[in-house]
């Protein structure tokens, strides 16, 4: 899973991930999570996910 | 980015592992001051582990201060580490180039000739004319002065129409055609007869120019004048042409074989032992005994060159030597059987030496079965042009 224009990494446990993004949160749920390549652009992540929910920014 | 890491697999990466409660606060730092960070792992509460390359392993101390995190170094990799490491062993280095020195010098020598032909061709003999002309295995590639070797072929050789000499690494390729042979040809203004170069009888017989000494149904043979090449008029006399003429007639092709009906039979017992040999230039070092062990046996050698690239032949030869034990039983055959096994066999033969197999109209097998023997005989009816200019001497 990549994901483009983010802003930051809030929280990384090995089972859950946080990725702040312009539209908002990103939470990533799962098992054996990696973030694989960490770049000022993009961040991809592998392992066994579950579940991506998004919290929207309320405009 | 992908590239970017390849790259530092090549130029060396350090396996770190971050020790503290903020190590998402320690990433968001690194990739805002665009340091990269790969396979970025948990592995448990405090820790976790990334891989980093040289470069940017010198810039991150200030950030582990901020951050409060320690760091620790947990693998080298790469091709500095490397070499770091055989720094001080110098004899390898000095083997290291005099292997490559080596391969260089060796790589100006030929040590392998091939010879690639259209048709058959005595190898033997060729390769004796290489020699001759300064091809040799082991001989100086800037020595061979190509042209003057594929002159000498063509001067000594009548039947090569070209020949032409690749030289691929340590291995020479010579490519012969062979020419096709030149008829007898009498140019159209000499006198000359027609005489038959086959056995056969004639079925037509169609003279432009000349006169015609044979019928349709004759037999004649081989040498048999077919057209005179002179006319002969009443008051005119005699006045001699060159013959020209279109004769087709029947000619027969035969083989007769003899086959016993009490044969020897050699079977594969399905033993085997396989032996080695190597072989530097003429200097042949046997690995295991030569004798076999078995009584009867064929033999299968297999030569194989040694070579590194695909082209860069090595003066050293493998040679394989692989015994099969044999068995020998009488058996005896049905002249059924013998038949079938052995009429296929000579129509292939005969039909081999048909230059015209359209021309095929018959075909005829006799077989003679004795107690002991049969004898086959298969004879082809072939419809053929025949007939050979011969010159007119006076």
């Amino acid at each position: 899973m990549i994901i483009e224009n983010y802003k930051g990494v809030l929280e990384y446990e090995e089972f859950y991930i946080r990725i702040n993004t312009l539209d908002g949160i990103i939470n990533i749920n799962g098992f054996e999570l990696q973030l694989n390549q960490l770049t000022d652009e993009a961040v991809s992540i592998t392992g066994k996910i579950e579940s991506i929910d998004i919290e929207r920014k309320e405009e | 980015m992908f590239i970017k890491i390849l790259l530092s697999y090549i130029l060396g990466y350090i396996k770190i592992t971050i020790e503290g409660y903020f190590a998402e606060r320690f990433i968001n730092i690194c990739t805002n001051k665009k340091i990269l960070l790969w396979n970025i792992k948990k592995i448990n509460q405090a820790t976790s582990s990334a891989n980093i390359s040289i470069k940017d392993f010198k810039k991150i101390r200030p950030i582990s201060k901020t951050t409060k995190c320690k760091i620790e170094i947990k693998n080298k990799k790469g091709l500095p580490f490397l070499f770091e490491r055989y720094k001080k062993r110098k004899i390898l280095l000095i083997l290291f180039l005099i292997l490559i020195i080596n391969l260089l010098i060796i790589s100006n020598f030929i040590w392998n000739i091939e010879i690639e032909c259209d048709g058959e061709i005595n190898k033997q003999e060729i390769e004796d004319i290489l020699t001759k002309s300064g091809l040799e295995i082991g001989k100086l590639k800037s020595n061979i002065d190509t042209n003057k070797v594929i002159q000498n072929i063509r001067y000594e050789r009548e039947d090569i129409a070209w020949a032409g000499i690749k030289i691929n690494g340590t291995n020479a390729i010579i490519n012969l055609i062979k020419a096709t042979e030149k008829p007898n040809i009498i140019p159209q203004d000499e006198y000359c007869n027609i005489v038959s170069d086959k056995e056969g009888i004639i079925t037509k017989i169609n003279v432009q120019n000349g006169t015609a000494t044979v019928k349709v149904g004759e037999l004649v043979k081989k040498g048999t004048p077919l057209v005179n090449g002179w006319l002969e008029g009443k008051y005119t006399g005699i006045r001699y042409v060159h013959s020209i003429a279109d004769i087709q007639a029947k000619v027969w092709y035969s083989k007769k074989q003899r086959v016993y009906k009490s044969q020897e039979v050699k079977t594969y017992a399905g033993n085997c032992e396989t032996k080695y040999k190597i072989k530097i230039n003429n200097f042949e070092i046997n690995l295991f005994k030569t004798l076999s062990k078995f009584q009867n046996y064929d033999t299968i050698v297999e030569n194989k060159k040694l070579k590194i690239f695909s082209d860069f032949y090595l003066p050293i030869e493998i040679e394989k030597i692989q015994n099969s034990e044999t068995e020998k039983t009488q058996k005896t055959f049905s002249a059924e059987e013998l038949k079938e096994i052995n009429i296929p066999i000579i129509e292939k033969e005969i039909e081999e030496t048909i230059k015209n197999k359209e021309g095929i109209i018959n075909k005829q097998i006799n077989i003679d079965e004795k107690e002991k023997y049969i004898d086959i005989e298969i004879i082809y009816e072939v419809l053929e042009e025949i007939g050979i200019e011969e010159k007119i001497v006076f």
